[in-house]
Protein backbone atom coordinates (compact mmCIF):
# COMPACT_ATOMS: atom_id res chain seq x y z
CA UNK A 1 0.00 0.00 0.00
CA UNK A 2 2.70 2.59 1.22
CA UNK A 3 4.57 0.95 -2.09
CA UNK A 4 1.29 2.56 -4.64
CA UNK A 5 0.95 5.92 -2.53
CA UNK A 6 5.18 6.26 -3.10
CA UNK A 7 4.31 5.55 -6.85
CA UNK A 8 1.54 8.58 -6.80
CA UNK A 9 3.55 10.71 -4.92
CA UNK A 10 6.56 10.44 -7.25
CA UNK A 11 4.20 10.70 -11.03
CA UNK A 12 2.47 13.91 -9.31
CA UNK A 13 5.37 15.12 -8.59
CA UNK A 14 6.84 14.36 -11.82
CA UNK A 15 3.66 15.68 -14.01
CA UNK A 16 4.04 18.81 -11.49
CA UNK A 17 7.19 19.43 -12.65
CA UNK A 18 6.55 18.80 -16.22
CA UNK A 19 3.36 20.77 -16.61
CA UNK A 20 4.29 23.87 -15.18
CA UNK A 21 7.58 24.05 -17.46
CA UNK A 22 5.32 23.02 -20.38
CA UNK A 23 2.68 25.64 -19.67
CA UNK A 24 3.49 28.35 -17.07
CA UNK A 25 7.20 29.83 -19.27
CA UNK A 26 4.82 29.81 -22.36
CA UNK A 27 2.26 31.90 -20.34
CA UNK A 28 4.49 34.19 -19.02
CA UNK A 29 5.99 35.18 -22.32
CA UNK A 30 2.51 35.37 -23.11
CA UNK A 31 1.34 38.14 -20.91
CA UNK A 32 4.69 40.38 -22.12
CA UNK A 33 3.29 39.83 -25.99
CA UNK A 34 0.27 40.98 -24.38
CA UNK A 35 1.61 43.82 -22.85
CA UNK A 36 3.31 44.58 -26.42
CA UNK A 37 -0.09 44.69 -28.00
CA UNK A 38 -1.47 47.14 -25.48
CA UNK A 39 1.44 49.21 -26.87
CA UNK A 40 0.28 48.83 -30.47
CA UNK A 41 -2.72 49.06 -30.19
CA UNK A 42 -2.30 53.01 -28.16
CA UNK A 43 -0.11 53.50 -30.99
CA UNK A 44 -3.03 52.56 -33.74
CA UNK A 45 -5.60 54.24 -31.45
CA UNK A 46 -3.77 57.34 -31.08
CA UNK A 47 -3.12 57.67 -35.22
CA UNK A 48 -6.95 57.11 -35.67
CA UNK A 49 -7.66 59.30 -32.65
CA UNK A 50 -5.28 62.32 -34.63
CA UNK A 51 -6.86 61.51 -37.74
CA UNK A 52 -10.42 61.91 -36.24
CA UNK A 53 -9.09 65.53 -34.79
CA UNK A 54 -6.85 67.10 -36.71
CA UNK A 55 -8.04 66.27 -40.16
CA UNK A 56 -10.84 68.24 -41.54
CA UNK A 57 -11.92 65.22 -44.07
CA UNK A 58 -13.47 65.58 -47.54
CA UNK A 59 -15.44 68.02 -48.20
CA UNK A 60 -14.00 70.05 -45.83
CA UNK A 61 -17.29 71.29 -45.03
CA UNK A 62 -19.33 67.88 -45.12
CA UNK A 63 -20.97 68.68 -41.92
CA UNK A 64 -22.58 72.14 -43.13
CA UNK A 65 -24.51 70.61 -45.99
CA UNK A 66 -28.08 71.55 -46.61
CA UNK A 67 -29.97 68.74 -44.53
CA UNK A 68 -32.28 68.72 -47.69
CA UNK A 69 -29.21 67.36 -49.54
CA UNK A 70 -27.24 65.27 -46.71
CA UNK A 71 -26.14 62.42 -47.87
CA UNK A 72 -23.20 60.58 -45.80
CA UNK A 73 -22.25 58.44 -48.92
CA UNK A 74 -21.08 61.87 -50.25
CA UNK A 75 -18.72 62.44 -47.40
CA UNK A 76 -15.25 61.09 -48.84
CA UNK A 77 -12.68 61.25 -45.94
CA UNK A 78 -13.93 61.56 -41.98
CA UNK A 79 -12.47 64.10 -40.25
CA UNK A 80 -13.84 66.95 -37.68
CA UNK A 81 -11.60 69.33 -37.66
CA UNK A 82 -12.49 73.09 -38.19
CA UNK A 83 -11.27 74.14 -41.94
CA UNK A 84 -10.68 77.66 -41.14
CA UNK A 85 -8.87 77.09 -37.02
CA UNK A 86 -5.53 78.37 -37.06
CA UNK A 87 -5.16 76.49 -34.26
CA UNK A 88 -4.88 72.12 -33.88
CA UNK A 89 -7.68 70.33 -32.06
CA UNK A 90 -10.24 73.09 -32.81
CA UNK A 91 -13.74 70.83 -34.19
CA UNK A 92 -16.23 72.08 -36.46
CA UNK A 93 -19.57 72.39 -33.97
CA UNK A 94 -21.53 71.38 -37.33
CA UNK A 95 -19.23 68.20 -38.00
CA UNK A 96 -19.72 67.03 -34.62
CA UNK A 97 -23.55 67.57 -34.34
CA UNK A 98 -23.39 64.56 -37.56
CA UNK A 99 -22.68 62.38 -35.17
CA UNK A 100 -25.65 62.68 -32.80
CA UNK A 101 -28.00 59.66 -33.74
CA UNK A 102 -31.36 61.91 -33.23
CA UNK A 103 -30.13 64.70 -35.67
CA UNK A 104 -31.76 64.84 -39.04
CA UNK A 105 -28.80 64.61 -41.03
CA UNK A 106 -26.65 61.90 -38.88
CA UNK A 107 -23.26 60.00 -40.57
CA UNK A 108 -22.95 56.29 -39.31
CA UNK A 109 -21.26 55.07 -36.90
CA UNK A 110 -20.33 51.76 -39.24
CA UNK A 111 -20.24 54.73 -42.39
CA UNK A 112 -17.22 56.22 -39.86
CA UNK A 113 -15.62 52.88 -39.78
CA UNK A 114 -15.56 52.20 -43.56
CA UNK A 115 -14.49 55.99 -43.95
CA UNK A 116 -11.58 55.39 -41.98
CA UNK A 117 -10.50 52.21 -43.02
CA UNK A 118 -11.00 50.38 -39.54
CA UNK A 119 -12.69 47.29 -40.42
CA UNK A 120 -10.84 45.54 -37.81
CA UNK A 121 -11.21 47.82 -34.50
CA UNK A 122 -14.05 49.43 -32.67
CA UNK A 123 -14.03 52.76 -31.24
CA UNK A 124 -16.01 55.00 -29.43
CA UNK A 125 -15.50 58.85 -29.31
CA UNK A 126 -17.04 60.66 -26.26
CA UNK A 127 -17.12 64.31 -25.39
CA UNK A 128 -16.93 65.24 -21.61
CA UNK A 129 -17.04 68.23 -19.93
CA UNK A 130 -13.25 69.80 -18.48
CA UNK A 131 -15.08 69.10 -14.81
CA UNK A 132 -17.75 68.35 -13.51
CA UNK A 133 -21.08 70.55 -13.34
CA UNK A 134 -24.25 69.29 -11.35
CA UNK A 135 -27.49 71.80 -11.34
CA UNK A 136 -30.57 72.20 -9.69
CA UNK A 137 -33.49 74.42 -11.14
CA UNK A 138 -36.91 74.43 -10.17
CA UNK A 139 -39.61 77.32 -10.19
CA UNK A 140 -41.88 78.91 -7.68
CA UNK A 141 -45.38 81.42 -9.09
CA UNK A 142 -42.37 84.23 -9.68
CA UNK A 143 -39.17 83.21 -8.37
CA UNK A 144 -36.62 80.49 -10.22
CA UNK A 145 -34.35 79.02 -7.41
CA UNK A 146 -31.05 77.30 -9.13
CA UNK A 147 -27.89 75.52 -7.40
CA UNK A 148 -24.62 74.94 -8.96
CA UNK A 149 -22.02 72.27 -7.50
CA UNK A 150 -18.65 72.16 -9.58
CA UNK A 151 -16.60 69.32 -8.66
CA UNK A 152 -12.90 67.77 -10.09
CA UNK A 153 -14.25 64.52 -12.87
CA UNK A 154 -11.56 62.26 -11.21
CA UNK A 155 -12.22 62.66 -7.78
CA UNK A 156 -15.57 64.66 -7.28
CA UNK A 157 -13.15 66.84 -4.82
CA UNK A 158 -15.05 70.26 -4.86
CA UNK A 159 -13.89 73.61 -6.68
CA UNK A 160 -14.30 76.58 -4.74
CA UNK A 161 -13.76 79.79 -6.36
CA UNK A 162 -14.98 78.52 -9.77
CA UNK A 163 -16.68 81.74 -11.64
CA UNK A 164 -20.26 81.33 -12.80
CA UNK A 165 -22.10 83.60 -14.81
CA UNK A 166 -25.51 82.72 -15.07
CA UNK A 167 -28.15 83.93 -17.96
CA UNK A 168 -31.83 83.25 -17.19
CA UNK A 169 -34.64 83.64 -19.71
CA UNK A 170 -38.14 82.35 -18.00
CA UNK A 171 -41.70 82.11 -20.03
CA UNK A 172 -44.96 82.73 -17.76
CA UNK A 173 -49.02 82.83 -18.48
CA UNK A 174 -51.33 84.97 -17.13
CA UNK A 175 -53.14 83.78 -13.79
CA UNK A 176 -56.39 84.51 -15.82
CA UNK A 177 -55.13 83.57 -19.34
CA UNK A 178 -57.24 84.59 -22.18
CA UNK A 179 -55.54 84.89 -25.55
CA UNK A 180 -52.03 84.89 -26.71
CA UNK A 181 -50.74 88.30 -25.44
CA UNK A 182 -51.00 86.92 -22.04
CA UNK A 183 -47.97 84.38 -22.42
CA UNK A 184 -44.97 86.66 -22.15
CA UNK A 185 -40.85 85.71 -22.12
CA UNK A 186 -38.05 87.53 -20.46
CA UNK A 187 -34.66 87.22 -20.42
CA UNK A 188 -32.96 88.61 -17.15
CA UNK A 189 -28.90 89.87 -17.11
CA UNK A 190 -26.43 87.63 -16.37
CA UNK A 191 -25.32 87.70 -12.79
CA UNK A 192 -21.82 86.37 -11.79
CA UNK A 193 -21.31 84.35 -8.58
CA UNK A 194 -18.33 81.91 -6.95
CA UNK A 195 -18.67 79.03 -5.78
CA UNK A 196 -17.78 78.54 -1.92
CA UNK A 197 -15.57 75.95 -0.56
CA UNK A 198 -18.24 72.99 -1.42
CA UNK A 199 -17.93 73.96 -4.78
CA UNK A 200 -21.20 75.31 -4.47
CA UNK A 201 -23.25 78.40 -5.43
CA UNK A 202 -26.58 79.29 -5.46
CA UNK A 203 -29.32 81.80 -5.81
CA UNK A 204 -33.55 82.76 -6.04
CA UNK A 205 -34.16 85.00 -8.97
CA UNK A 206 -37.25 87.11 -8.43
CA UNK A 207 -38.87 87.59 -11.90
CA UNK A 208 -40.87 90.69 -10.62
CA UNK A 209 -43.94 89.69 -12.55
CA UNK A 210 -47.52 90.70 -10.73
CA UNK A 211 -49.99 88.63 -11.88
CA UNK A 212 -48.18 85.73 -13.94
CA UNK A 213 -47.48 82.54 -13.07
CA UNK A 214 -43.99 80.98 -14.56
CA UNK A 215 -43.98 77.88 -16.82
CA UNK A 216 -40.50 77.66 -17.85
CA UNK A 217 -37.14 78.44 -17.07
CA UNK A 218 -33.90 78.33 -18.56
CA UNK A 219 -30.19 78.93 -17.21
CA UNK A 220 -27.40 79.30 -19.24
CA UNK A 221 -24.21 78.63 -17.17
CA UNK A 222 -20.81 79.81 -17.94
CA UNK A 223 -18.53 78.05 -15.48
CA UNK A 224 -14.73 79.30 -15.60
CA UNK A 225 -11.91 77.63 -13.41
CA UNK A 226 -8.08 78.29 -14.24
CA UNK A 227 -9.41 79.59 -17.51
CA UNK A 228 -11.23 77.29 -18.44
CA UNK A 229 -14.69 76.97 -19.70
CA UNK A 230 -17.83 74.97 -19.52
CA UNK A 231 -21.39 75.91 -20.63
CA UNK A 232 -24.79 73.82 -18.56
CA UNK A 233 -28.07 74.52 -19.79
CA UNK A 234 -30.01 73.88 -16.55
CA UNK A 235 -34.10 74.25 -17.11
CA UNK A 236 -36.85 72.99 -14.95
CA UNK A 237 -38.49 69.86 -15.45
CA UNK A 238 -40.32 69.74 -19.12
CA UNK A 239 -40.95 66.66 -21.15
CA UNK A 240 -41.29 68.02 -24.13
CA UNK A 241 -37.76 69.32 -24.47
CA UNK A 242 -36.62 65.58 -25.28
CA UNK A 243 -38.45 65.59 -28.29
CA UNK A 244 -37.44 68.66 -29.66
CA UNK A 245 -33.59 68.64 -30.77
CA UNK A 246 -32.11 72.01 -32.45
CA UNK A 247 -29.16 71.75 -35.13
CA UNK A 248 -27.15 73.53 -37.34
CA UNK A 249 -25.89 73.05 -40.64
CA UNK A 250 -23.49 75.99 -41.27
CA UNK A 251 -25.92 79.38 -41.46
CA UNK A 252 -28.63 77.36 -41.22
CA UNK A 253 -30.53 76.05 -38.07
CA UNK A 254 -32.96 73.28 -38.23
CA UNK A 255 -35.92 72.49 -35.24
CA UNK A 256 -36.45 68.63 -35.49
CA UNK A 257 -39.70 67.54 -33.96
CA UNK A 258 -39.83 63.72 -33.18
CA UNK A 259 -43.47 62.14 -34.03
CA UNK A 260 -43.80 61.71 -29.95
CA UNK A 261 -44.30 64.92 -29.38
CA UNK A 262 -47.87 64.94 -30.97
CA UNK A 263 -48.92 62.73 -28.47
CA UNK A 264 -48.28 65.63 -26.08
CA UNK A 265 -49.69 68.43 -28.04
CA UNK A 266 -53.06 69.22 -29.47
CA UNK A 267 -53.17 70.00 -33.72
CA UNK A 268 -52.64 73.42 -33.03
CA UNK A 269 -50.18 75.65 -34.92
CA UNK A 270 -46.78 75.56 -33.45
CA UNK A 271 -45.01 79.27 -33.50
CA UNK A 272 -41.29 80.00 -33.19
CA UNK A 273 -41.97 83.10 -31.52
CA UNK A 274 -37.60 84.43 -31.11
CA UNK A 275 -34.34 82.96 -31.55
CA UNK A 276 -31.43 83.94 -29.36
CA UNK A 277 -27.80 82.97 -29.54
CA UNK A 278 -25.70 82.73 -26.84
CA UNK A 279 -21.75 83.06 -27.47
CA UNK A 280 -20.56 82.80 -23.43
CA UNK A 281 -21.27 85.96 -22.68
CA UNK A 282 -24.93 87.08 -23.76
CA UNK A 283 -27.88 86.33 -25.43
CA UNK A 284 -28.48 88.05 -29.13
CA UNK A 285 -31.94 87.93 -30.73
CA UNK A 286 -31.05 86.66 -34.08
CA UNK A 287 -34.97 86.11 -35.13
CA UNK A 288 -37.87 87.99 -34.31
CA UNK A 289 -41.38 85.62 -34.08
CA UNK A 290 -43.61 88.19 -33.18
CA UNK A 291 -43.70 90.29 -36.28
CA UNK A 292 -46.97 90.64 -38.22
CA UNK A 293 -45.56 88.70 -41.08
CA UNK A 294 -42.69 86.61 -39.63
CA UNK A 295 -40.31 84.99 -42.25
CA UNK A 296 -41.45 82.23 -43.28
CA UNK A 297 -40.20 79.10 -42.12
CA UNK A 298 -39.59 75.76 -44.15
CA UNK A 299 -40.69 72.59 -42.77
CA UNK A 300 -39.67 69.20 -44.01
CA UNK A 301 -40.52 65.77 -43.17
CA UNK A 302 -38.49 63.43 -42.21
CA UNK A 303 -38.64 59.69 -40.66
CA UNK A 304 -40.00 59.61 -37.75
CA UNK A 305 -40.06 63.57 -37.37
CA UNK A 306 -40.25 66.73 -39.42
CA UNK A 307 -38.36 69.72 -38.90
CA UNK A 308 -37.97 73.32 -39.75
CA UNK A 309 -34.94 74.85 -41.45
CA UNK A 310 -34.23 78.59 -41.82
CA UNK A 311 -30.94 80.35 -42.81
CA UNK A 312 -29.00 82.89 -40.84
CA UNK A 313 -26.58 84.99 -42.62
CA UNK A 314 -23.47 85.00 -40.57
CA UNK A 315 -24.62 82.51 -38.11
CA UNK A 316 -21.68 80.28 -38.44
CA UNK A 317 -19.04 83.46 -38.25
CA UNK A 318 -21.07 84.53 -35.03
CA UNK A 319 -20.35 80.53 -33.75
CA UNK A 320 -22.49 80.46 -30.96
CA UNK A 321 -22.55 77.98 -28.25
CA UNK A 322 -26.13 77.50 -27.44
CA UNK A 323 -29.26 78.52 -29.30
CA UNK A 324 -32.47 79.46 -27.03
CA UNK A 325 -35.79 78.95 -28.53
CA UNK A 326 -38.81 80.38 -27.86
CA UNK A 327 -41.83 78.17 -29.26
CA UNK A 328 -45.10 78.40 -28.81
CA UNK A 329 -47.30 75.15 -28.62
CA UNK A 330 -50.63 73.61 -27.40
CA UNK A 331 -50.05 71.25 -24.82
CA UNK A 332 -52.82 68.55 -23.77
CA UNK A 333 -53.91 69.48 -20.46
CA UNK A 334 -52.11 72.27 -20.36
CA UNK A 335 -53.37 74.55 -23.12
CA UNK A 336 -51.36 77.42 -25.16
CA UNK A 337 -47.97 77.97 -23.73
CA UNK A 338 -44.24 79.15 -24.12
CA UNK A 339 -41.31 76.77 -24.57
CA UNK A 340 -37.70 77.37 -23.70
CA UNK A 341 -36.04 74.54 -26.38
CA UNK A 342 -31.47 75.13 -26.08
CA UNK A 343 -29.43 73.20 -27.85
CA UNK A 344 -27.26 71.93 -30.80
CA UNK A 345 -25.94 70.36 -28.05
CA UNK A 346 -27.40 68.19 -25.04
CA UNK A 347 -25.77 70.59 -22.76
CA UNK A 348 -27.76 69.51 -19.79
CA UNK A 349 -25.55 66.47 -18.58
CA UNK A 350 -23.13 66.87 -15.54
CA UNK A 351 -19.98 65.76 -17.51
CA UNK A 352 -20.74 63.31 -20.87
CA UNK A 353 -21.81 65.53 -23.87
CA UNK A 354 -22.31 62.25 -25.55
CA UNK A 355 -21.30 59.45 -27.26
CA UNK A 356 -20.93 58.09 -30.74
CA UNK A 357 -20.43 54.22 -31.21
CA UNK A 358 -20.94 50.91 -29.60
CA UNK A 359 -19.49 50.53 -25.49
CA UNK A 360 -16.68 47.53 -25.47
CA UNK A 361 -17.60 44.79 -24.37
CA UNK A 362 -16.23 43.56 -20.70
CA UNK A 363 -13.40 40.85 -22.44
CA UNK A 364 -11.91 43.37 -24.75
CA UNK A 365 -8.44 44.81 -24.44
CA UNK A 366 -8.90 48.51 -24.73
CA UNK A 367 -6.86 51.60 -25.30
CA UNK A 368 -8.13 54.81 -24.04
CA UNK A 369 -6.80 58.00 -25.00
CA UNK A 370 -7.86 61.98 -24.49
CA UNK A 371 -7.48 65.14 -25.71
CA UNK A 372 -8.67 68.51 -24.72
CA UNK A 373 -10.33 69.96 -28.25
CA UNK A 374 -12.01 73.15 -28.70
CA UNK A 375 -15.73 73.64 -30.08
CA UNK A 376 -17.61 76.66 -30.58
CA UNK A 377 -15.22 78.25 -28.11
CA UNK A 378 -15.20 76.00 -25.34
CA UNK A 379 -12.85 73.48 -23.77
CA UNK A 380 -14.25 70.02 -24.30
CA UNK A 381 -12.62 66.84 -23.16
CA UNK A 382 -12.75 63.87 -25.94
CA UNK A 383 -11.91 60.41 -25.45
CA UNK A 384 -11.58 57.92 -27.93
CA UNK A 385 -12.16 54.03 -26.57
CA UNK A 386 -10.13 51.52 -29.01
CA UNK A 387 -10.21 47.29 -29.32
CA UNK A 388 -10.13 45.33 -31.39
CA UNK A 389 -12.47 43.36 -33.24
CA UNK B 1 10.61 2.56 -6.58
CA UNK B 2 9.51 5.89 -6.55
CA UNK B 3 13.20 7.71 -6.65
CA UNK B 4 13.42 5.86 -10.20
CA UNK B 5 9.56 7.00 -11.18
CA UNK B 6 11.45 10.90 -10.64
CA UNK B 7 14.53 9.71 -11.95
CA UNK B 8 13.58 8.36 -15.23
CA UNK B 9 10.30 11.41 -15.20
CA UNK B 10 13.52 14.05 -15.32
CA UNK B 11 15.58 12.52 -17.12
CA UNK B 12 12.54 12.22 -19.79
CA UNK B 13 11.91 15.40 -18.94
CA UNK B 14 15.47 16.85 -19.57
CA UNK B 15 15.85 14.77 -23.03
CA UNK B 16 12.50 16.03 -24.17
CA UNK B 17 12.00 20.05 -22.92
CA UNK B 18 14.69 21.07 -25.24
CA UNK B 19 12.41 20.03 -28.26
CA UNK B 20 9.38 21.69 -26.47
CA UNK B 21 11.63 24.79 -25.86
CA UNK B 22 12.15 25.08 -29.52
CA UNK B 23 9.45 25.19 -30.48
CA UNK B 24 7.90 27.48 -27.86
CA UNK B 25 11.51 29.55 -28.77
CA UNK B 26 11.17 29.37 -32.45
CA UNK B 27 7.38 30.68 -32.14
CA UNK B 28 8.24 33.58 -29.33
CA UNK B 29 10.89 34.78 -31.50
CA UNK B 30 8.12 34.77 -34.92
CA UNK B 31 5.72 36.82 -31.92
CA UNK B 32 8.85 39.62 -31.07
CA UNK B 33 9.57 39.81 -34.83
CA UNK B 34 5.73 40.48 -35.91
CA UNK B 35 5.50 43.20 -33.08
CA UNK B 36 9.13 44.60 -33.43
CA UNK B 37 8.04 45.12 -37.77
CA UNK B 38 4.41 46.32 -36.29
CA UNK B 39 6.80 48.35 -34.10
CA UNK B 40 8.87 49.62 -37.62
CA UNK B 41 5.26 50.24 -39.43
CA UNK B 42 3.57 52.39 -36.60
CA UNK B 43 6.55 54.45 -36.45
CA UNK B 44 6.33 54.59 -40.25
CA UNK B 45 2.99 55.41 -40.88
CA UNK B 46 2.73 58.00 -37.99
CA UNK B 47 5.45 59.50 -40.08
CA UNK B 48 3.60 60.02 -42.84
CA UNK B 49 0.52 61.25 -40.94
CA UNK B 50 2.99 63.63 -39.24
CA UNK B 51 3.88 64.78 -42.92
CA UNK B 52 0.62 64.83 -44.13
CA UNK B 53 -1.48 67.24 -41.40
CA UNK B 54 1.98 69.29 -41.92
CA UNK B 55 1.35 69.50 -45.77
CA UNK B 56 -2.43 70.18 -45.54
CA UNK B 57 -1.90 72.68 -42.65
CA UNK B 58 -0.43 75.49 -45.25
CA UNK B 59 -2.13 77.34 -47.75
CA UNK B 60 0.00 76.15 -50.44
CA UNK B 61 -1.26 74.55 -53.24
CA UNK B 62 1.95 72.27 -54.43
CA UNK B 63 4.33 71.11 -51.74
CA UNK B 64 6.99 68.20 -51.06
CA UNK B 65 7.36 67.70 -47.07
CA UNK B 66 10.18 64.69 -46.20
CA UNK B 67 11.49 63.34 -43.41
CA UNK B 68 14.30 61.15 -42.32
CA UNK B 69 13.19 58.16 -40.63
CA UNK B 70 16.27 57.92 -38.06
CA UNK B 71 15.21 55.63 -36.02
CA UNK B 72 14.52 52.44 -38.44
CA UNK B 73 16.73 49.52 -37.20
CA UNK B 74 18.79 47.87 -40.02
CA UNK B 75 17.78 44.49 -38.83
CA UNK B 76 15.08 42.74 -37.24
CA UNK B 77 15.77 39.34 -35.41
CA UNK B 78 19.37 40.18 -37.24
CA UNK B 79 17.62 39.92 -41.24
CA UNK B 80 16.82 42.97 -43.15
CA UNK B 81 13.43 43.63 -43.65
CA UNK B 82 11.42 45.66 -46.95
CA UNK B 83 8.97 48.56 -45.43
CA UNK B 84 6.15 48.93 -48.16
CA UNK B 85 3.02 51.10 -48.61
CA UNK B 86 0.09 48.69 -49.80
CA UNK B 87 -3.13 50.03 -51.37
CA UNK B 88 -6.51 49.04 -52.41
CA UNK B 89 -5.82 50.32 -55.74
CA UNK B 90 -5.00 54.17 -55.64
CA UNK B 91 -5.22 54.92 -52.37
CA UNK B 92 -2.78 53.89 -49.76
CA UNK B 93 -4.49 51.46 -46.83
CA UNK B 94 -1.49 50.14 -44.76
CA UNK B 95 2.04 50.16 -43.98
CA UNK B 96 3.87 46.44 -43.69
CA UNK B 97 7.55 45.97 -42.91
CA UNK B 98 8.12 41.83 -43.87
CA UNK B 99 11.41 40.24 -43.00
CA UNK B 100 13.29 39.79 -46.54
CA UNK B 101 12.84 36.16 -47.42
CA UNK B 102 10.24 34.72 -45.04
CA UNK B 103 6.75 35.48 -44.53
CA UNK B 104 6.49 37.36 -41.19
CA UNK B 105 4.84 40.74 -41.36
CA UNK B 106 3.79 43.63 -39.11
CA UNK B 107 1.13 46.15 -40.31
CA UNK B 108 -0.13 49.42 -39.52
CA UNK B 109 -3.00 51.26 -39.85
CA UNK B 110 -2.54 54.78 -42.37
CA UNK B 111 -4.66 57.75 -42.44
CA UNK B 112 -7.36 56.95 -45.30
CA UNK B 113 -7.31 59.91 -48.41
CA UNK B 114 -3.37 59.28 -49.02
CA UNK B 115 -2.75 58.74 -52.92
CA UNK B 116 0.35 56.42 -53.98
CA UNK B 117 3.15 56.89 -56.11
CA UNK B 118 4.69 54.05 -58.13
CA UNK B 119 7.60 53.78 -55.41
CA UNK B 120 6.23 52.22 -52.47
CA UNK B 121 8.39 49.66 -51.72
CA UNK B 122 11.97 49.95 -49.79
CA UNK B 123 14.79 47.30 -48.58
CA UNK B 124 16.52 48.51 -45.89
CA UNK B 125 19.52 46.31 -46.39
CA UNK B 126 20.67 48.97 -48.60
CA UNK B 127 20.02 52.61 -47.58
CA UNK B 128 18.35 55.01 -45.25
CA UNK B 129 15.14 55.70 -45.77
CA UNK B 130 13.16 59.14 -45.67
CA UNK B 131 9.08 59.54 -45.57
CA UNK B 132 7.77 61.79 -48.53
CA UNK B 133 4.49 63.68 -48.56
CA UNK B 134 3.56 65.70 -51.80
CA UNK B 135 0.63 67.72 -52.02
CA UNK B 136 -0.55 68.41 -55.83
CA UNK B 137 -3.96 69.24 -57.59
CA UNK B 138 -4.80 65.48 -57.14
CA UNK B 139 -4.42 64.64 -53.40
CA UNK B 140 -2.20 63.77 -51.10
CA UNK B 141 0.86 61.15 -52.25
CA UNK B 142 3.25 59.76 -49.93
CA UNK B 143 5.96 57.52 -50.96
CA UNK B 144 9.60 56.25 -49.54
CA UNK B 145 12.60 57.01 -50.55
CA UNK B 146 16.01 55.26 -49.85
CA UNK B 147 19.60 57.54 -50.06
Amino acid sequence: MNATYDHLVAIVIVGIIFISTVVALPAMSFSNMQTVDEQQLRNTALNVFDSMLLSVGSPSNWGSTDPTLWDQNKVNQFGLASSGALSKYVLDPDKVQRLDPTNPAVMEYERVRTLLQLQDYGFRLSLFRPFSVNWTLSLTQSAVTFSVKVTRTEDGTPIPNADVRVTTMITASKLSQTNTSDLIYKAFDPKTYSTDARGKCQDIIETNLAGYSLQYAVAIIKVTVAGMSTTVVAQNDNPITKFIKINTFGDIVTLSFRNELSENETKSERRVIEIDAYDFENLYKIFDGTAMSPPELKVVQGQGYEYWSMKFQNLRALNPTVLLFVMQLTLKGQGRCLVLIAGPFSFGGSEEIFGFGPEPGPEKVIAIMTRLVVIADMTYVAKIAFWRE
Amino acid sequence: MSYLICSVGLIVLILVMPYFFSIERDSTAEQIAIRELTEISDYTSNTLENLYFLASSTNSATLTVSKDMIYLPLTVQDSFYTLSITSDGENATKVTAILNGKSIAGESWLIPGLKLTDDVSIDISKQSVTAYCQRNSTGFHVWLGGS
